[in-house]
């Protein structure tokens, strides 16, 4: 569309950009001859603020392609958009609707930003890309995504269809079967008129069942089609009448039978998964759990549906897992095999999810119930005897004391050394900060990222509210997108999204690895870009996470340059950033990066320096540790 | 069949339907059972990390053994001595009960062999269904509560699993 600035491509935006960049450059060029100029301060260019302050312009008919599927995002309540440029008339279209939109450094990053913001609000939102390159960059988030069962929406342009295998140009690339076993629902639309249909399937698979991404690829001759009205359009009608908001209810005689089954177990818990967060089911679980004495431990990609703080929260009680006589796996959609949950092998199992077909997958059960986990609970609730089970509850205290006498015995040795900064210094004072300081104890929201870092950060990090904690590598292990993680997060609170609400504005924390770092580091520009507070703490120990002290011919393969400064990253990309050296410097540089977070509305990073040698036990104990899941400590189901 | 030939077959069959019953549950999966001599039943299924298990019964002694259970463990390493003080803790009284291992009724050893270490599990007081299960749980918390929490590098070594 030349001449029309709405539809700007990028080569024309960059072709305006470099002229403007070629004059700036001859003066600069003139007076460097002279004398050393002074260096430009980083800054945020107007054209940001204006831009993200500009009116909502709601399509109307006539209306184009991405127009028409704009308006079906807004009506469905898409809560962001995370993207690059590519794709224009679908982004430009979202914009104008005023769904909040974030343009980042890499599409990859960018749907890792998307999935983490549903992961702690429960709200769908959407990454997109450009076609080809800007789509092949999202692959592995989008799989991410789909190991979290993420209801994520996928967007990519694609070439114009009468180009196909033409290779006219750039960027050709078939992709569906690209995300092939990494999402619910995918289409390459080729009808125009079926535009407002197919965003319809779109929310339908988005908003019902067990979620997972959906991905539509737009070629050229869809989004850019041109409707006068309403009559040009196939299967156009509201959403009242292509989905529905009803979820299947459980049977009354299988609620009734595990309402039996609880009031005869002496230990009952209850494994909230994913499920339970995806249907807003917190307050009911709340009840039900206190009305029969059931414990309740967490799983899933995301922590705080059922408060670590609560008399009968088993999450930091590991311990107590194998006592449990019934287990209840609520909305558990990433299933455990047999000896992955550590329960005893008497326990007997129900399991409570949407999905019939896939009840019984890995784990045998004992009881099978097909529901909507919010139905189940509430129903639940209602055939439940009451019930006291203090003893029950006592040793779930005492194993949660005993995790923390556990974790305060690493936090003493890692304590002891002193020529570098110990991972379990940097989780026992992080936890102190957040929950034992001035912060109310429910306020941080946490992206709990990393690799051999996060084997300590989960023991200490806790959960007060839902979506508190994101869970990075959740399932799928990627821990690259950790500084996408933290975008997304940090824009849910920016926005007050879902449970963020309460918290509109406050800093995040964020963590992840040197090895994360290089993946996703260049997304500390997108936060200072739009003023997103983040702390990120980054554990440098020079190495990937490898377990093995000796790789022989191979090791040069697992370690980097030492001492890197990962902090400098932040500041030349707009925030701000500590080295941190030594174990007593970390909680004074925690303090100073959080103020400066919040009071400047930049990332702030804390490069940690550590060493590769605390992962090997015999050398550094307590070295790399093990994990118990469900709980705190799980990731991988 | 003799008095004593009687006895010997209901212990023979307690254990093994205790066995089974893990088996029904689908907790044990591609279970079997062979008859190695008129005192001896061996079973062998899949159970925890899908790894292949084998059970040996002894009527004369009324023992449980696991061969081999764990491969690689040097006796006097860092995991061989916490091994021992793991099982040894199962019959401390600090732990609940529904945990603890009773000495009266079920008494744990355990040989290392090369490395290779087998547990050998006697019954006492004709406590079968107590004994399977209590074996069945020392087993179960080996895995899960010691090496998976402790010793996650031993298992990825000794079973080649991912290290992710």
């Amino acid at each position: 569309m030349p001449g029309n600035s709405k539809h700007r491509s990028r080569r024309q935006f960059l072709n305006q950009s470099l002229g403007a960049a070629s004059a700036v450059a001859a003066v600069a060029g003139s007076a460097g001859r002279a004398a050393a100029a002074p260096v430009a301060a980083i800054r945020v260019p107007d054209l940001i603020p204006s831009s993200l302050a500009a009116p909502v312009k709601p399509a109307n008919f006539p209306m184009r392609g991405a127009q028409v599927f704009a308006r079906v995002c807004k009506e469905e309540g898409l809560a962001a958009l995370f993207c690059c440029p590519g794709n224009y008339e679908v982004i430009n279209a979202i914009c104008d609707e005023g769904i909040p939109a974030y343009g980042g450094r890499t599409e990859g990053s960018m749907c890792a930003a998307a999935d983490a913001f549903i992961r702690v609000t429960g709200q769908v939102a959407a990454c997109s890309g450009t076609e080809g390159p800007g789509f092949t960059n999202m692959i592995m988030n989008i799989a991410a995504a789909n190991a979290a069962r993420t209801p994520l929406l996928v967007l990519a342009s694609n070439k114009r269809m009468s180009e196909d295998d033409a290779e006219r140009g750039i960027q050709t690339v078939y992709q569906q079967p690209t995300t092939e076993g990494m999402k619910k629902y995918g289409k390459r639309l080729i009808d125009p008129n079926r535009i407002h249909e197919y965003a319809a399937y779109a929310f339908r698979q988005l908003k019902t069942g067990v979620p997972r991404p959906v991905h539509l690829d737009f070629p050229g001759e869809i989004s850019g089609a041109r409707f006068k009205d309403a009559s040009e359009l196939r299967y156009y009608y509201d959403k009242a009448r292509y989905r529905t908001d009803s979820r299947p209810h459980p049977d009354p005689k299988l609620i009734r039978q595990l309402a039996d089954r609880i009031r005869k177990a002496q230990r009952p818990i209850l494994v909230a998964s994913t499920g339970v967060f995806y249907s807003r089911a917190w307050e009911p679980l709340l009840r039900l759990a206190e009305k029969a004495d059931i414990a309740v431990v967490e799983s899933g990609c995301s922590r705080g549906h059922f408060s670590d703080g609560h008399r009968i929260s088993a999450s930091t009680a590991p311990g107590a897992l194998m006592s449990a006589d019934l287990v209840i796996l609520v909305g558990q959609y990433s299933m455990p095999n047999v000896g992955e949950f550590h329960f005893s092998a008497d326990a007997a199992y129900a399991r409570i999810d949407p999905d019939a077909g896939d009840i019984g997958r890995n784990m045998p059960i004992d009881l099978g119930i097909v529901s909507d986990e919010r139905a189940a609970i509430e129903a639940l609730f209602e055939a439940v005897a009451p019930a006291r089970r203090d003893a029950w509850a006592a040793e779930l205290a005492a194993e949660r004391k005993k995790f923390e006498d556990e974790n305060a015995e690493y936090y003493k040795i890692g304590r002891s050394y002193t020529d570098a900064v110990h991972p379990a210094v940097i989780a026992k004072e992080l936890s102190d900060f957040l929950y034992r300081g001035r912060l109310p104890k429910e306020q941080t929201t946490v992206v709990s990222g990393g690799f051999g870092i996060a084997r300590y950060t989960r023991r200490w990090l806790r959960a007060f509210r839902p979506g508190q904690i994101c869970n990075g590598a959740y399932q799928y292990g990627a821990v690259g997108p950790d500084c996408g993680y933290a975008v997304g997060v940090g824009a849910s609170v920016q926005l007050g999204a879902g449970p963020q609400a309460a918290y509109k504005g406050a800093p995040i924390v964020a963590i992840t690895g040197d090895a994360g770092f290089a993946y996703s580091g260049m997304e500390l520009e997108t936060m200072s870009k739009y003023r997103i507070p983040v702390v990120l703490i980054v554990y440098n120990n020079n190495a990937w996470g490898v377990g093995s002290p000796n790789l022989g011919r191979a090791s040069h393969l697992y370690v980097f340059q030492e001492n890197l400064r990962y902090e400098k990253v932040a500041e030349a990309l707009g925030g701000r950033g500590e080295y941190v050296a030594r174990p007593e410097e970390f909680r004074p540089a925690l303090e100073r990066a959080y103020e400066m977070a919040a009071r400047e509305r930049v990332p702030a990073v804390l490069n940690c320096q550590a060493k590769r040698e605390y992962w090997f036990r015999d050398q550094y104990p307590p070295g790399m540790l093990g994990k118990v899941e469900p709980g705190c400590m799980a990731y991988a189901h | 069949m003799t008095t004593a030939g009687r006895a010997s077959a209901r212990q023979a069959t307690s254990v093994a339907g205790a066995l089974e019953a893990y088996a029904r549950r689908g907790v044990f999966r591609s279970f079997s059972r062979s008859q190695n001599s008129p005192t001896r039943a061996e079973f062998r299924f899949r159970w925890l990390l899908d790894l292949p298990f084998r059970v040996v019964w002894n009527d004369r002694s009324a023992t449980l053994t696991f061969p081999d259970l764990l491969p690689d463990v040097e006796p006097r390493s860092l995991l061989g001595r916490g091994l021992r003080a793991f099982v040894k803790a199962r019959s401390s009284r600090s732990l609940p009960e529904h945990r603890r291992i009773d000495p009266a009724r079920l008494t744990v050893t355990f040989s290392n062999r090369g490395g290779q270490v087998s547990l050998r599990l006697r019954i006492r007081r004709q406590q079968y269904e107590y004994g399977v299960k209590k074996a069945v749980q020392l087993v179960n918390e080996i895995f899960l509560s010691f090496l998976s929490a402790l010793h996650p590098e031993y298992l990825c070594r000794a079973f080649h699993l991912p290290e992710e």
